[in-house]
C-alpha cells in the first residue's frame, strides 16, 4: 500500500492532461521529472489512467427499443411544442379582443348614439365647445353687443383650461341618460334649432343670461380678458389653419353676432350633413334639454375655418387606435 | 453503409421523407441511446430522451449543414439530456448507499464472453455508471463526451459550447470525483477490477 497522497487540483488538472496527451512539451517533461521522484503522484496518474480505460471501454448499448420514428410521433411532437396550439390560443384571445374594440369603437359611432368620448380626446373637443359659442351670441338680444367679448371668449378659455374630467363629467351625463332612448334623443337634437327659433327675442335673451351664468359657474377664468382668450383660440387653432384664417376665426367669435343674423337658422343639418357634428355637441344639446334652460350647447353654425376642427377627432382617435391595435398584434404574430 | 447512402439518406430526410430518416435511425439509435444512458443513468429517462432527440433531429434537419451527422445527432442526444438534467432533478442522484450493481442497460455481445465475465463487466460498467450519475451535470457531461464517447477537447468545447480551458479543468475535477468515488466499490468488485489505491487510513 502506498502512503496517502494528497492529490492538489493543479496537480490532477496536469495529470488529467498528461493522461490526455494535451500538455506542451515542456510540461510534459517537467511533470514526467517529478513522477520519478514522486510515488504517490506516480500511483494517482496509474489510477486515474485505469480508471480513463475503464470509461473508454464503457460498451454501446443495444437500444432497448426501437426508435424509428411514426408520422403520428412527428405530428403529434409537432403540435405540441411546435407551439401551433399555443398560437391557436393567443390569435383566439386577440381575436376577442379585437373584436370588443371594434364593437366599442362601432358602437360609439353610430349615428343616434349620443355616447360622446369627450372624456377620452378633451384637448380635441374643446375648440368644438369653442366654435359654439359665438352661435350663442348670435341670438338678438340687446345686451348681445355688452358682454359679447366676455361671454363668448369664457367658454373658449374654460374649453382650454378645464380639466379633462370636467369635460368628461359634461359629456357623459347627458349619454347616460340617453343610453335607453337614442331614437328620441335624436328627435330632440334635430327640433332644438326651430325650438331656438321660435322662441322669438325675449327668449334667447333669458337663455342667453342662463347660459352665462353657467358658463361663470364652470369656468375658473371668468376674469380673463377677452383679448386673452381670443389669443388662446387662436393659439389653439393655430396648428389647424392658416395665421390668417386664424385671425378671421377669431374675429368671427368676436363678431359672430352678424353671422348669426345672415343664418337665422343655424347651420345643424349642414354641420349634420358634412359629418361634422361631433358626439359630444349632441351630448351638450342632451345635457341642455336636461337641464331646461342651458343652450350654451346649442349647434353653432361652422364657420369655414373650424370645419376642419370640428370633424369628429375622438372617433379618429379610436379608428387610429383600433388599426394602431390591429397591427401591434398582426407583429406580434410576425404577419406583419 | 456507405458514406453516400447515407448522404442520400440525410437528403431525402431533408425533403420530408421519413422512411429515410429512420433508416438513419436505425443506423445510430444504439450510440445515441447509450450517450443518453450514460448521461441520465437510467434506461427509461435515456429512452425518452433519446425519442424526443431523434424527434428534434427529424424537425430540424434541415439546418444540418453537412459533417459527421453521427455527431451532429449526439449534440442533441447530449443538448437535450443536458437540459432535463439541469431542469429538473427527476433524475437519480445515486448515494455511495443506494448503488446497488444493476443494469439498465443491455451490453451489447462480446465475442461470446463467459457468464462469469459478463457478470463481473457488468459489475464493473454498473459502478462505473453509478460513480457517473454521481457527479454534477456539468461534470458529467464533461466526462461522458471526452472519457466515455471519446471526443477530444476541442471538440467537446465545440459541442458543449464550454471554453476549452473550462473543459479540461471541469474534467479533471470529474477524473478525481469519479476516483474517490469507485474507492467504495474496491471490496465490491473482482480482484482484476480492484484498480484504485486506497489511500492508508
Amino acid at each position: 500500500m502506498m502512503p496517502n497522497f494528497e492529490l492538489s487540483d493543479q496537480d490532477a488538472e496536469i495529470l488529467s492532461a498528461y493522461i490526455d496527451n494535451a500538455l506542451s512539451p515542456s510540461e510534459r517533461a517537467a511533470l514526467e521529472q517529478r513522477l520519478k521522484t514522486e510515488a504517490g503522484l506516480r500511483q494517482e496518474l496509474a489510477d486515474l489512467q485505469r480508471m480513463v480505460s475503464a470509461l473508454n471501454a464503457m460498451p454501446t448499448l443495444k437500444a432497448p427499443r426501437d426508435f424509428r420514428l411514426t408520422p403520428e410521433q412527428v405530428g403529434q411532437t409537432r403540435i405540441i411544442r411546435g407551439g401551433f396550439n399555443r398560437f391557436i390560443g393567443l390569435g383566439s384571445a386577440a381575436a376577442v379582443f379585437l373584436l370588443v374594440i371594434g364593437a366599442g369603437v362601432l358602437l360609439s359611432n353610430r349615428p343616434g348614439d349620443n355616447a360622446p368620448s369627450v372624456a377620452s380626446a378633451p384637448t380635441q373637443t374643446a375648440p368644438a365647445v369653442a366654435t359654439e359659442t359665438p352661435t350663442l351670441e348670435g341670438f338678438p338680444s340687446d345686451n348681445a353687443g355688452e358682454g359679447v367679448d366676455n361671454e363668448t371668449v369664457t367658454p373658449i378659455a374654460e374649453a382650454q383650461d378645464v380639466p379633462p374630467p370636467q369635460q368628461g363629467d359634461t359629456a357623459l351625463t347627458p349619454s347616460v341618460a340617453n343610453i335607453g332612448e337614442p331614437a328620441e334623443s335624436t328627435s330632440d337634437t334635430e327640433a332644438l334649432p326651430f325650438n331656438i327659433d321660435s322662441a322669438g327675442g325675449g327668449a334667447p335673451q333669458a337663455i342667453l343670461e342662463t347660459s352665462s351664468a353657467d358658463v361663470q359657474e364652470t369656468s375658473p377664468t371668468e376674469e380673463e380678458t377677452a383679448d386673452s382668450a381670443v389669443s388662446a383660440f387662436s393659439s389653439e387653432m393655430q396648428d389647424v389653419m392658416p395665421t390668417n384664417e386664424i385671425a378671421d376665426t377669431a374675429l368671427f367669435a368676436v363678431e359672430s353676432v352678424s353671422i348669426i343674423e345672415e343664418t337665422p337658422i343655424p347651420t345643424n343639418d349642414l354641420a349634420r350633413s358634412m359629418g361634422s357634428m361631433p358626439e359630444e355637441t349632441q351630448a351638450l344639446e342632451s345635457e341642455s334639454e336636461m337641464s331646461g334652460a342651458t343652450m350654451m350647447s346649442a349647434p353653432p353654425p361652422m364657420p369655414e375655418g373650424a370645419n376642419a376642427r370640428s370633424v369628429p377627432a375622438p372617433t379618429q382617435n379610436l379608428l387610429s387606435a383600433f388599426v394602431v391595435l390591429v397591427l401591434s398584434v398582426l407583429r406580434l404574430f410576425g404577419l406583419f | 453503409m456507405a458514406q453516400q447512402d447515407e448522404q442520400t439518406l440525410i437528403q431525402q430526410a431533408q425533403k420530408g421523407q421519413l422512411d429515410a430518416f429512420n433508416q438513419l435511425v436505425l443506423l445510430y439509435q444504439d450510440p445515441l441511446y447509450t450517450v443518453a444512458f450514460r448521461l441520465m443513468g437510467d434506461s427509461a429517462a435515456a429512452m425518452d430522451m433519446t425519442q424526443e432527440a431523434l424527434i428534434t433531429a427529424y424537425q430540424k434537419i434541415g439546418s444540418y449543414a453537412g459533417g459527421n451527422f453521427g455527431a451532429w445527432l449526439r449534440r442533441i442526444v447530449t443538448n437535450r439530456c443536458y437540459d432535463e438534467l439541469r431542469k429538473n432533478k427527476r433524475h437519480r442522484t445515486t448515494s455511495l448507499d443506494d448503488m446497488g450493481l444493476g443494469d439498465d442497460g443491455i451490453i451489447l455481445p462480446d465475442n461470446s464472453p463467459s457468464p462469469e465475465r459478463v457478470a463481473q463487466d457488468n459489475e464493473l460498467q454498473q459502478a462505473l455508471q453509478d460513480c457517473i450519475q454521481s457527479l454534477n451535470p456539468d461534470q458529467r457531461l464533461i466526462l461522458v463526451l471526452s472519457d466515455v464517447q471519446g471526443m477530444a477537447y476541442q471538440e467537446v468545447s465545440e459541442q458543449t459550447g464550454v471554453a476549452l480551458g473550462t473543459v479540461k479543468s471541469r474534467l479533471s475535477r470529474a477524473r478525481l470525483a469519479m476516483r474517490q468515488c469507485l474507492m467504495q466499490f474496491e471490496e465490491l468488485l473482482p480482484a482484476e477490477f480492484r484498480l484504485f489505491t486506497k489511500p492508508n487510513t
